[in-house]
Order: structure tokens, then C-alpha cells, then sequence
């Protein structure tokens, strides 16, 4: 998405036709808020994660977000991928997640 | 921290002395030739003047740390008047400019006595001056200070002057002047009050005729003559009736004594009321009839001759002077004349496409002007002249020029008045009244038989052009300035009667101008240094010496051998001049724009061959006092030295460079430079509490902050090579902190101990970036650091050696945007987290 097609419709399309990511029909939505989150950002950040590729968020977060959790709050940290057959959820919060944008349930 | 300014700046500006560290002679590295307008020394520098040598200073050391070895001299302009009037107010005992000799530049009061000596007031002022740009921490090469005085520079000129002479590009001839008519000195920007470059208009003066007496009227448009229907004269200024060389005027008083400049004899007969000559008839000079005079009271005295043609088809105030006149209100029109005034109507003689018949008369219309006093009428005049001037073509009613358009006729008309004699020229001053440094209300004079510097000359102003094609113009937008110079500018006296400086070589009455010895001293740079050293001596100079430095001209044995040097050292001469020609950069305020810059580049592309061309011109606006305007009578000018003493070199510079971009005006004003000091007293803090430890195996925070680093590195450097100061100042003072903030407290959670080499390494960056900027403080916090050599002499971190990681930055923008939800949702929920945060991750293929 750095310079190329920005149409919600014609994005979803494209989507739907690869099987890989055919399921997306279900939340149209989801693809516009993620382009918006996308589209809201600096190029060079788009451009530098074009570059790296994906980066395992969950991993990150455990590993780099706990102990400023703990240091600002004082309060422990406990994170879950969306697919996590483990995961606490009771308000299903884990919908709204999208990438580099976690649902967050504060208690 | 307090930090004491005074002392570090004395520290360190002691050890570069002791080095020799600005100190620069040709060697095997690329090479940079730093130059800033010298000083006038006849006050001392004050916190404006301080600017442009900052900005250079900052370039010079710049460049040095980028590995060029910089040049970076400054010179003394005695040359001019200026220093002699004040020697003569001081004779005179001029209280005024005595107290202000004690009061605000606290001169001791046996050194004024002296000051009746022109030279003494100059030498006393160069000396104040070079003390306060050490005391600013200027990186200047001293060795090679000179006066425009010296012997040396004197023969440098006289090789100027014949050099330019000799290629006709300096005449002798009649051209108009500023003037001063007390000195009997012609005047340029830096012989005035408030430093104003006078310039002049060119009327034509059209001479009617009334019964043998010329009713001479000055215009602009002589094409318009076609179009006259009556002349117009205010009846309520005395006006002189006068004798012209052979023939007798009415003009007014005003008139009458600027004519005595232009070279006419003048004597007045008797003063004659503007009333008498209402309703007399006078002869036109393109046809046999007759036109009215009649009053009109927008007609102004110290205007022209006082007397104005009426052509009100194309002249907006004529129409309308023309309507007030047939209303019948104005008392001095009697019956009579009302009677023949009604039959007064507009000669249309301009075609314009999109303009009707009367153009005067739409425009009145539109713009609903009332009466002859509106001020609308300036702009209706301005809009209806630049049509007809441009698209303009001569109607059937104007002989042999219909047809012609306006942009070609104006010179054809105007020479055919002249011929049939009834034509003159008028010169005023365009921005009167310009004052002379004396005090006098300066003229035009059109002085005859005098050197000029022929300016006007199209294929010099050519070769101009195209050396300002190929220069780099900071900031760019002033280069149409440096164009439109160009094209206006024309002949240039070049010579004077009084003052300091180097005499005409071949008519030693004069002495040459102030501003013609001023514009390629940035080649004597080359040659005062063996000067200085008694290698050569300034009286021996000839122009075969100059020929041979400059141009490499005939045998260098047989010249050395004539001024007493030996072979070598004349082609070590040469070959300096060599390495360090042409002059990289050229620092200067903007008032220089006009003259000084635009002559600078004239005379090198004259004098030198292109190879030898300036590179670039660098121009700064000036600085205001807490938003005011600096002078005397605001009492708001802070000298320079002062202000060092008060707060030390380096929050001066950082003050003045931090406010604005090269044009913009600067503000300099006490929260500022206490912001400032602030900012460096923290910084140095710093430096005592980081060690250089060995920085320990990278965290994720850790390839983010250096990639942050490396980010400034690159930014700071892109700002520098655009001189864009203030954009770097803020990218290394204030823009890092919030990287370096998030830094602390991502470590701090982490409850690390390890950090204390990678401070160490992103403080060192920041200080090696501030250290062009306030080189002592710079020097002192890196010597704080650890580091042994100066920070002036290290290497620019155009990069710190470390690839941005891309992956860390989306890391911690990741990090950072899920603080700023939790606070968010904090915020907005108002609950204060208990037991545990559960987040949830979704990730997406891409």
C-alpha cells in the first residue's frame, strides 16, 4: 500500500479471489480500518516495514513490553496471539485487534 | 550546573592561539576559501554584526571538520568618508558624538582627543573589533589581516584600477550621482544616514511656450504629448521665474535648485504666485495650437518642475482635475475660463487592447474616484501605465509615430523633442530625502568629466549573468534580486575628492571610491600573508608582481629578481593563490546586495578568468533586540563585547543562529539566551556522568536509539550543507530529547546498568555537531568525555557507522503507540489497572 491502489473495493477483491485470504469477506471492516491505520502513518515507516517483512508482534510484546507495563503501572502483563486456543478473553476484545494495533483489556 | 563562560571561552581560545589551528597554508587536501565582508571600523561591532561572521564561522569550521582544509581571513576596510566626518565632529567638539564615544562605547577619554586623526579613530575601532572576533571564537587565519591602507593593498588597487581601465571598464564621462553639495563628494550607501543607496529618476523635461518664457512641465510618458489639452500649475506655490543658460523658465524653487547640479547655469530673476499664470495660453512644441494653463492643486512644487502637462485620455489625476475644473467650485477659475474649460476634451492617442477610448476616464469610473486629492489615483495611474506600456500602440493622431508601440516609441519621441529644442532633462531623487553622513541633504548631481565604472556595459553584465547562473545563491529566492541588480545598474562613479584610501593611478587628485576598492580583496588575502611575514615588502609591489600571481604572466625569475625575492617564493605566491582561488563562499548581510555583492561578482568576472569565478554568495538578514529594531535612539544596540562579557561567546552564537533561517530576520532577547545556557549547562552535566564503558551486546532500544542516531547524523549534515543553521541547531539540541527520553525509560523498566557506553557514544555525536556552533563549551564537555584530542579537529559524524535498523524502529513504534492506547483508554475509562493488562495480538500476513 505504499503507492499502489488505496480502493477499499478493489483491495477486497483481490483478497476474496486468493484463497489464502478468501475468509476476509466476513470483516470488510477489518480491511478498511487496517488501511486507514496504514494510509495514517509516515512512508518511511511503511517503507521500512515493506522492507523487513513481517515481525512476530506477540513475540515483541512479551518480550519488550512487560517491564515498561510494570515500571509505569506496576501491574504484570499477559499477552496472546488472536488464535490462541489459551487465550483469556471474556469480553472479546481480540475481534478489534488488527496488525500493530492489539486489542487491549485492561481489568 | 553553572558554568562559567568567561573562563572556558578564554581556555579554549587559548589553546587553538597556542596550536595555530586556523592557521591555514596550502596543502595536498581539497581546499575551501571561506570569505565574510570586512569590517568599516568606526564603532564597535554590536550583536548584528555579529551574525554574518557567526554564520561564517559555523560554515569555516564545518568544513574543516568535513575534512577541507578551510581559509577562513578577515581584513580592515579603512577606505571612505565616514571616519573623516567623524574626525571633523570631533574637531568641531560635537558633544554628541563624544558622549556617545563614552557613554556607549566607553572609549577612554585621552584616546578621543586623538580621534581628530582620521586614522586613529580606525586604528582604535580595528582593534576593539578583532579583540571581540576573538573573543567570539572566530576561526580566523590572523596572520593574514590587512587595512585597505596598507602599501601592499594600495598597489594592489593601482593593478585594479589600470587592470580595469585598461580593459575600458572604467570611462570618463558625464553620468549622474548622488552628491553631497557640502562635501562636494559624490554619494553611495556608505556615505549615508541609515545607509540608503540614492536613486534617481530621469525625467523629460518638455518646454511650451508662453510669449518667449518656457513653461517647462517633466514627464515620464513624452509619447503622451499628443494627447495635451492643457497644462497644469498650482496656483498657490510661488514659483521663480528663472535664467537657464541663454533661455528664461518658470519653474519652482525646488526645481530651479536641482537644476544647478545639472550642470546648467542658474539665476533666478524674481518669485512670480503659480495664480498669475491661470488662463494664459501657451504654444505646444508638436503643433501650432494653443493649450490653457489652469489650476489644479495636486500639482506639487518639489515634484519635477512644479508644472505638469495635462493629458487626461491616459492620466487619471489629469481626467479628474479635468472634471473638478468644469464643476465650477474651484474660486480660482473665473467665468470666463469656466466658459473655455467646458470645451476641453480628452485626445485619445494610445490604442490598448482591452482598454477603451479614455481609459483615464473607465478607470475614475470603476474605481469611484471623487475628486483630484484621492490616493486611488496612484494605483489607477500605476494599472493604466503598465497596460499602455506594455500593449500600447500610437493612435493616427500622433504623426509619425502612429502605429509604433508605446515600449519602442517613448526614446523616439523623446529624441525628436530634443531636436526641435524643445526638449531637457530633469534628475531627482527617486527616494529623497537621503541624507549625507554629514547631515546634509544629498541632490543629483550629473557630474561631467569624472571616472566611472562603466557598469552599463551590456557585455560585462553578460558575463556577470553568467557567473551567477553557475553560483550557488543561499537562500536561492534572492537570486532574481542579484538578476534585477544587474540589469539596473549603470554607470558608477569611482572616484572621490576626500576621505581615506588608495589615489587614482593616473589622475592622483582622486581617490578611488570606497566601494570599487572592495571587491576582489579576497585575492590580497594570498599575498599579505608574505607580506605580513616581511617575505616581500608592500612598497616593492609592481603590476607585473600582480600580473604574475594572478594570471601566471612572463618570467617569474626576472620579476622576482626586481622586487627582491627570490624565484621560489614568488611561485609559492602564485601557487597559493592558485590552491586557494576561487573564493567558495562569500558571507554577507542583504543590504550588500545591491552593491557590494553584485560589484564583488562583476569585477572577478572582469578581472579573472573563469576558472577563478566566486562560487557562492551567502546572504543573512539582520537582528532584532527582544523584536525591535536596533539604534541609537532606541538605545537598544548591545556592542558585541559587551554581550560576550555578559554571557559568554557560545549562547550568543546559539542565541542569534537558533532564531531564524539565512533571511529572516533574527530576534536576540534574554529568555532566549537563558533558554540556551540552559540547554548547554544540562548538556555538560551529562558529560560528567557517562563513561566511555564498552557498550554491551545490542538490545532492541539499543539498535533503535543508535539507528535514531544515525538519523541526525544524516539529517544535522543535510541542514549544514544547505546553511540551513537553525534546522540543524534544533535536530541537535532539542529535537533528540524525545528519542533520548523514551530511551531512558524503556532501560530504566528494564532495569539496566549497561547503558552508560551508548550515552556516552550519542552524546559525543550531539557535542561533535554543536562543536562548529559554540566551540568552547563543545571543547570543553568532549574533553569532559574523555577524549584527548580537540573536538574542533575531529571528524564531522556525517554517519556514526551503524546501518539504521529498520526492525527496531518498528519495534519501538509499536511499543510507543501501545503506551499511548493504554493511557488513552486510562484516560477516557478513568479506571486504574488492578490485577493484570491483557493484550491480544493480531497479525496479518502481508
Amino acid at each position: 500500500v505504499l503507492d499502489g491502489q488505496t480502493n477499499i473495493g478493489a483491495i477486497i477483491k483481490s483478497l476474496i479471489t486468493n484463497k489464502e485470504t478468501e475468509q476476509i469477506k466476513k470483516d470488510p471492516d477489518f480491511v478498511k480500518k487496517t488501511l486507514n491505520d496504514i494510509l495514517s502513518e509516515p512512508v518511511e515507516l511503511r517503507k521500512g516495514r515493506m522492507n523487513i517483512g513481517q515481525i512476530d508482534e506477540k513475540q515483541i510484546i512479551s518480550s519488550e513490553l512487560s517491564s515498561l507495563v510494570k515500571n509505569d503501572y506496576d501491574v504484570e502483563l499477559s499477552v496472546f496471539s488472536e488464535s490462541d486456543s489459551e487465550k483469556y478473553d471474556p469480553k472479546n476484545k481480540a475481534k478489534a485487534a488488527r496488525p500493530f494495533k492489539p486489542a487491549i483489556l485492561i481489568e | 550546573m553553572e558554568v562559567d563562560w568567561n573562563a572556558i571561552d578564554k581556555k579554549w581560545q587559548k589553546k587553538w592561539l597556542e596550536n595555530n589551528d586556523h592557521e591555514t597554508d596550502s596543502n595536498n587536501k581539497e581546499k575551501k576559501f571561506i570569505t565574510v565582508a570586512y569590517p568599516y571600523p568606526n564603532s564597535p561591532q554590536h550583536i548584528g554584526h555579529g551574525r554574518t561572521y557567526t554564520i561564517a564561522d559555523v560554515h569555516s569550521r564545518y568544513l574543516r571538520m568535513k575534512g577541507f582544509n578551510v581559509l577562513f581571513p578577515m581584513g580592515f576596510h579603512y577606505t571612505g568618508t565616514p571616519i573623516l566626518g567623524m574626525a571633523k565632529r570631533v574637531e568641531a567638539n560635537d558633544t554628541e558624538l563624544i558622549e556617545g564615544f563614552k557613554t556607549l562605547y566607553k572609549v577612554p577619554e585621552d584616546k578621543i582627543k586623538e580621534f581628530v586623526e582620521p586614522v586613529k579613530i580606525a586604528d582604535y575601532f580595528h582593534e576593539e573589533i578583532k579583540s571581540g572576533m576573538i573573543e567570539m571564537g572566530y576561526s580566523i587565519d590572523w596572520r593574514r589581516e590587512f587595512t585597505t591602507i596598507d602599501p601592499a593593498y594600495q598597489k594592489f588597487i593601482e593593478w585594479q584600477f589600470r587592470n580595469l581601465k585598461e580593459k575600458n571598464h572604467i570611462v570618463q564621462g558625464s553620468h549622474p550621482v548622488g552628491w553631497c553639495p557640502k562635501d562636494q563628494n559624490p554619494v553611495s550607501q556608505h556615505d549615508t544616514l541609515g545607509d540608503v543607496e540614492p536613486d534617481f529618476t530621469e525625467y523629460i523635461v518638455i518646454k511650451f511656450d508662453l510669449n518667449g518664457v518656457k513653461i517647462p512641465v517633466a514627464t515620464l510618458r513624452p509619447e503622451t504629448l499628443f494627447g495635451v489639452t492643457n497644462i497644469w500649475i498650482n496656483p498657490q506655490v510661488m514659483y521663480q521665474k528663472i535664467k537657464v543658460n541663454d533661455e528664461i523658465w518658470i519653474t519652482s524653487p525646488e526645481c530651479a535648485r536641482k537644476l544647478e547640479f545639472l550642470e546648467k547655469k542658474i539665476e533666478v530673476i524674481e518669485d512670480v504666485m503659480g495664480s498669475n499664470f491661470v488662463g494664459q495660453s501657451v504654444k505646444a512644441p508638436h503643433s501650432s495650437d494653443s493649450v490653457l494653463i489652469l489650476p489644479a492643486s495636486f500639482v506639487k512644487s518639489d515634484n519635477g518642475t512644479g508644472i505638469v502637462m495635462s493629458v487626461p485620455a491616459h492620466a487619471p489625476f489629469d481626467y479628474q482635475a479635468l472634471l473638478d475644473s468644469k464643476s465650477g467650485k474651484n474660486k480660482s477659475i473665473n467665468n470666463d475660463l469656466l466658459k473655455n474649460i467646458q470645451n476641453i476634451e480628452p485626445i485619445s492617442m494610445i490604442n490598448t487592447k482591452g482598454l477603451g477610448n479614455i481609459p483615464a476616464k473607465d478607470i475614475v469610473e470603476k474605481m469611484g474616484i471623487s475628486h483630484q486629492d484621492d490616493p486611488k489615483l496612484e494605483e489607477a495611474t500605476k494599472e493604466i501605465y503598465s497596460k499602455e506600456f506594455y500593449d500600447g500602440i500610437l493612435a493616427n493622431n500622433t504623426k509619425q509615430f502612429a502605429g509604433k508601440k508605446i515600449s519602442e516609441a517613448k526614446d523616439e519621441v523623446k529624441e525628436w523633442i530634443t531636436k526641435i529644442g524643445s526638449a531637457d532633462i530633469l534628475l531627482e531623487l527617486t527616494n529623497s530625502p537621503v541624507k549625507c553622513r554629514c547631515g546634509t541633504e544629498c541632490v543629483v548631481k550629473l557630474l561631467s568629466n569624472q571616472w566611472f565604472l562603466d557598469y552599463s556595459d551590456k557585455d560585462w553584465k553578460q558575463k556577470a549573468h553568467r557567473c551567477f547562473e553557475g553560483m550557488n545563491i543561499l537562500p536561492n529566492e534572492i537570486r532574481s534580486e542579484f538578476d534585477k541588480v544587474l540589469d539596473w545598474l549603470r554607470e558608477r562613479a569611482c572616484a572621490r575628492q576626500h576621505g581615506l584610501g588608495t589615489k587614482v593611478p593616473w589622475d592622483k587628485e582622486w581617490l578611488v571610491e570606497s566601494l570599487a576598492d572592495s571587491v576582489i580583496y579576497m585575492a590580497f588575502y594570498i599575498i599579505s600573508k608574505y607580506v605580513n611575514k616581511k617575505e616581500i615588502n608592500g612598497n616593492d609591489l609592481t603590476d607585473e608582481f600582480f600580473d604574475y600571481v594572478f594570471y601566471g604572466k612572463k618570467d617569474s625569475g626576472e620579476i622576482a629578481n626586481k622586487i627582491n625575492i627570490t624565484k621560489e617564493k614568488l611561485e609559492e605566491i602564485r601557487n597559493e593563490f592558485l590552491y586557494f582561488y576561487p573564493v567558495d563562499s562569500r558571507h554577507s548581510g542583504r543590504d550588500l546586495v545591491p552593491n557590494h555583492l553584485t560589484f564583488f561578482v562583476l569585477n572577478h568576472v572582469a578581472l579573472f578568468p573563469e576558472e577563478n569565478w566566486p562560487q557562492e554568495i551567502v546572504v543573512n538578514g539582520s537582528v532584532l533586540m527582544a523584536g525591535k529594531k536596533m539604534s541609537k535612539s532606541m538605545g537598544n544596540i548591545i556592542p558585541l563585547r559587551d554581550a560576550v562579557r555578559k554571557h559568554g561567546a557560545d549562547p550568543i552564537r546559539l542565541t542569534i543562529l537558533i532564531s531564524a533561517e539565512l533571511l529572516q530576520d533574527a530576534d536576540f532577547n534574554v529568555e532566549a539566551i537563558n533558554g540556551i545556557k540552559n540547554k548547554l549547562e544540562s548538556m555538560y552535566e551529562n558529560s560528567t556522568k557517562t563513561k566511555a564503558e564498552e557498550i554491551p551486546e545490542l538490545e532492541p532500544e539499543d539498535k533503535w536509539i543508535l539507528s535514531m542516531l544515525q538519523n541526525l547524523a544524516l539529517n544535522v549534515s543535510q541542514s549544514m550543507d544547505k546553511i540551513r543553521f537553525r534546522e540543524a541547531l534544533h535536530h541537535i539540541l532539542y529535537d533528540f530529547d524525545s528519542e533520548l527520553q523514551w530511551y531512558l525509560k524503556r532501560t530504566k523498566s528494564k532495569q539496566r546498568t549497561n547503558i552508560s557506553g551508548i550515552l556516552h557514544k550519542i552524546l559525543s555525536s550531539r557535542v561533535l555537531m554543536l562543536s562548529p556552533f559554540a566551540p568552547p563549551i563543545a571543547e570543553e564537555i568532549w574533553e569532559k568525555l574523555g577524549n584527548s584530542e580537540l573536538a574542533s579537529k575531529s571528524a564531522w559524524p556525517s554517519s556514526i557507522g551503524i546501518e539504521i535498523d529498520s526492525k527496531s524502529i518498528q519495534t519501538e513504534t509499536l511499543l510507543k503507540s501501545i503506551i499511548d492506547d493504554i493511557n488513552n483508554i486510562l484516560k477516557i475509562t478513568k479506571i486504574s489497572p488492578k490485577k493484570n493488562y491483557n493484550l491480544h495480538c493480531r497479525t496479518m500476513e502481508i
